[in-house]
C-alpha cells in the first residue's frame, strides 16, 4: 500500500465522514430522547405496539420486538434508518473513491508515480473501510451513551454489541460492491445513482421479506434482512449462515476488483 | 547499451478509437526523441502503453530495460510525465501537489519546485480549479521535472503555453538534455520538434512511417506561402511549387527547395503582401508522401483542400 496515497484520500474525505458521523448520531439521539416518555406512556409492549399502524408493524417486525425495552426500541425504530443511511455514505463513498480518478483523469497524475494498481486499490480501499469502521465506532458508542442517559429498566450491551457489529458487515459489504461497482462503471453521472439505487432495492427487498409469507428466500437478496434487529434481539447473535454470506460477497468482491482493475485499460 | 525506450511490434487496438499497429522504434540515452504526428494518429494511445494506463494487445515495450506491463513501478521511479491535458485534483492547492508528487518519490524537491516554478511564472499558492489551461500546465511540467526523473515523456507540451513560457520551457529542456537526461515528445506541430528534436518518429494512422534525424528530414523543408501581388495578371514560376494557384492577384503554394529563391523570385513583381509560415503536418504528409500511390489514396480524404 501506498502510505502517501492513504494518507491523502483519508485527508480528502475526512470532511465528509465528519459530517455524516455528527448528522447520523444527531438524527438516533432525537428518536432515542423519545424512549423515556414513551417508556412512561406504555407501560407493556403490548400497549406500545398500538403506536404503530400495522403496516409499520408489518414492514419494520415491530411485533417481535418488546418495544419498551431499550434495546428492542432502538432496534424497532432506529437501527435500520442507521443502517439504510449509512450504506448510502459508505457506497458513494466507495463508488467514487477509484472512479472519480479515472472520471477527471486525475488517474493518470496517480499512475505515473512509483506505485502499482494494486497498492492504490489497497490505499484506497483501507481509506474507505477506516472511514466505515469510523463511522460505526462513533455510532455504537453515541447509541450506549443514549441507553445510559435514556434507560428506564436497564439494558444489555451484548445486544447493542451485535447489532453494531451487523452494521458493520452491512456498510463493509457495501463497500465492496460500491468498489467493485467502480472498477466497471467509471462516470460519476451513472456510478452515483446506479450505487445509491443498489442500497435502497436492497432496503426495499427487506420490506417485500418483511411482509410477505411466501417470500423468505428475498431475505438472501438484501443485506439489510441479514440483520433483522428482531433476530438478533431475540437470539443475541446473527445466524451462521447470514455471516457465511457476508464473508463470502466481502472476500469474493475484494479479490473481484482486485483482479478487474489490474488487468483494465484506463479510459481516456 | 539498451535504448532508453524500446518498442517492438507493439499494436494496440480497442473499442472505437484507432489503435496502433506494429509500432517499433527506439529512443536513445540522451536524445531528445519527437513524435510527430497529426491529431489523432496514435501519439497518445503509444505514450499511454508505454506509461501501462493501457495494456498492449500484442508486441513489447521496454523502458530502462524494464517492461512497461510487469515493471512499472521500477520505470515509474525514474521517468516524469506531462499530459497533453493537465487534470488534476481541482480543490488542492498548485503547491500542494506539487508536494504530493515529491511525496510520492520519496523526495525533498521544494528547492526545486520553487525554482522551477519561478523560471516559469506559476503562482504556488492558487487553487489548480482557478488556474488557466497554460497555467495547468506549468503545473505539469514543475510535477514532470520535479524528481529528477532520467526520462521525460511529454505529450503535446507546448499546447496551451504562450510562446514566451514556450521559450523557457524549452530552455528547461535543453538543460535536462545536458544533463545527459533522455526526452521522448509528442507534438503535431513540426516547427517545435523541428527546434528542439534530436531524431523523430512520425506516426499516422497509427502506423510509424519514418524514424529519422530531423536534419534529415525532408518535410522540413515545406514552408506554405501565401502571396498578394499586385499585378492580378503575374504568374510566379517557382521550383518545388507544389500547389499554384494559377493566375491571379493572390496566390497560396506549399514550397519546397531553397528561401533564397523563393525570394528571388517574388522580388521580379510587386508584392502586397506575403505569408510565410509552416504548413500543417496533414498538409505536408500529402506532398512528402505523394510519391507512395498506395499511401496517396488514403491522403485524399483526410486533406480539406
Amino acid at each position: 500500500m501506498s502510505g502517501v496515497l492513504f494518507r491523502n484520500e483519508l485527508r480528502r474525505h475526512r470532511r465528509g465522514f465528519l459530517i455524516w458521523a455528527a448528522v447520523l448520531p444527531l438524527l438516533s439521539l432525537f428518536r432515542m430522547a423519545e424512549y423515556p416518555t414513551f417508556y412512561r406512556e406504555n407501560r407493556n409492549a403490548q400497549a406500545a405496539l398500538e403506536q404503530f399502524s400495522p403496516t409499520e408493524i408489518e414492514l419494520f417486525g415491530l411485533d417481535s420486538l418488546r418495544l419498551t425495552e431499550i434495546v428492542d426500541y432502538y432496534g424497532g425504530r432506529i437501527y435500520s434508518l442507521l443502517l439504510l443511511l449509512g450504506s448510502v455514505y459508505v457506497i458513494m463513498l466507495a463508488a467514487t473513491i477509484l472512479a472519480k480518478e479515472e472520471d477527471d483523469k486525475t488517474v493518470e497524475f496517480l499512475l505515473v508515480k512509483p506505485v502499482t494498481r494494486s497498492s492504490v486499490v489497497t490505499a484506497k480501499l483501507a481509506a474507505v473501510v477506516v472511514y466505515t469502521v469510523a463511522l460505526n465506532l462513533v455510532l455504537f458508542l453515541a447509541v450506549w451513551g443514549m441507553f445510559a442517559a435514556f434507560e428506564q429498566e436497564g439494558y444489555d450491551l451484548g445486544t447493542l454489541a451485535v447489532l453494531s457489529v451487523g452494521s458493520l458487515l452491512v456498510h463493509l459489504a457495501f463497500v465492496v460492491v460500491g468498489f467493485l461497482l467502480s472498477v466497471y462503471v467509471v462516470r460519476a453521472r451513472t456510478v452515483y445513482p446506479i450505487s445509491i439505487s443498489l442500497v435502497l432495492l436492497a432496503y426495499f427487498l427487506l420490506i417485500v421479506a418483511n411482509s410477505s409469507e411466501n417470500a423468505g428466500w428475498v431475505r438472501y437478496l438484501s443485506f439489510f434482512a441479514y440483520v433483522d434487529a428482531a433476530d438478533i434481539v431475540r437470539n443475541g447473535a446473527i445466524s451462521a449462515v447470514y455471516l457465511v454470506l457476508f464473508a463470502s460477497v466481502i472476500t469474493a468482491g475484494t479479490v473481484l476488483s482486485y483482479l478487474t482493475y489490474n488487468r483494465k485499460d484506463l479510459s481516456a | 547499451m539498451s535504448p532508453v525506450v524500446d518498442i517492438r511490434s507493439l499494436t494496440k487496438r480497442y473499442g472505437k478509437a484507432r489503435g496502433v499497429e506494429d509500432v517499433t522504434f527506439q529512443v536513445e540515452q540522451g536524445e531528445i526523441f519527437g513524435f510527430i504526428g497529426p491529431n489523432g494518429a496514435g501519439k497518445t494511445t503509444t505514450i499511454r502503453t508505454l506509461l501501462g494506463f493501457l495494456r498492449p494487445t500484442s508486441g513489447s515495450a521496454r523502458i530502462f530495460d524494464l517492461d512497461v506491463v510487469s515493471q512499472g513501478q521500477e520505470i515509474k521511479k525514474r521517468i516524469g510525465y506531462l499530459p497533453a491535458d493537465v487534470n488534476y485534483y481541482d480543490d488542492m492547492r498548485a503547491g500542494e501537489l506539487l508536494d504530493l508528487s515529491a511525496r510520492f518519490h520519496g523526495v525533498a524537491a521544494s528547492a526545486r519546485i520553487a525554482e522551477l516554478s519561478q523560471a516559469l511564472g506559476l503562482d504556488l499558492g492558487k487553487r489548480i480549479r482557478s488556474l488557466s489551461t497554460g497555467n495547468r500546465k506549468k503545473v505539469g511540467i514543475v510535477q514532470a521535472l520535479l524528481h529528477e526523473p532520467d526520462l521525460l515523456i511529454l505529450d503535446e507540451p507546448t499546447s496551451g503555453l504562450d510562446p514566451l513560457v514556450q521559450h523557457t520551457f524549452f530552455e528547461l529542456l535543453r538543460a535536462e538534455k545536458e544533463q545527459g537526461r533522455t526526452i521522448f515528445f509528442s507534438s503535431h506541430v513540426l516547427s517545435e520538434v523541428q527546434r528542439l528534436c534530436d531524431r523523430v518518429a512520425i506516426i499516422r494512422d497509427g502506423r510509424i512511417i519514418d524514424v529519422e534525424r530531423v536534419d534529415g528530414l525532408g518535410v522540413g523543408q515545406y514552408k506554405r506561402v501565401r502571396v498578394k501581388l499586385r499585378n492580378p495578371g503575374a504568374t510566379l514560376d517557382l521550383p518545388g511549387a507544389h500547389r499554384p494557384a494559377g493566375p491571379g492577384a493572390d496566390v497560396e503554394l506549399i514550397y519546397r527547395g531553397g528561401i533564397d529563391d523563393l525570394v528571388k523570385q517574388l522580388a521580379r513583381h510587386e508584392v502586397e503582401d506575403v505569408w510565410i509560415e509552416d504548413p500543417p503536418l496533414e498538409e505536408i504528409f500529402l506532398h512528402y508522401y505523394q510519391g507512395d500511390a498506395e499511401r496517396s489514396a488514403a491522403d485524399g480524404d483526410g486533406v480539406a483542400r
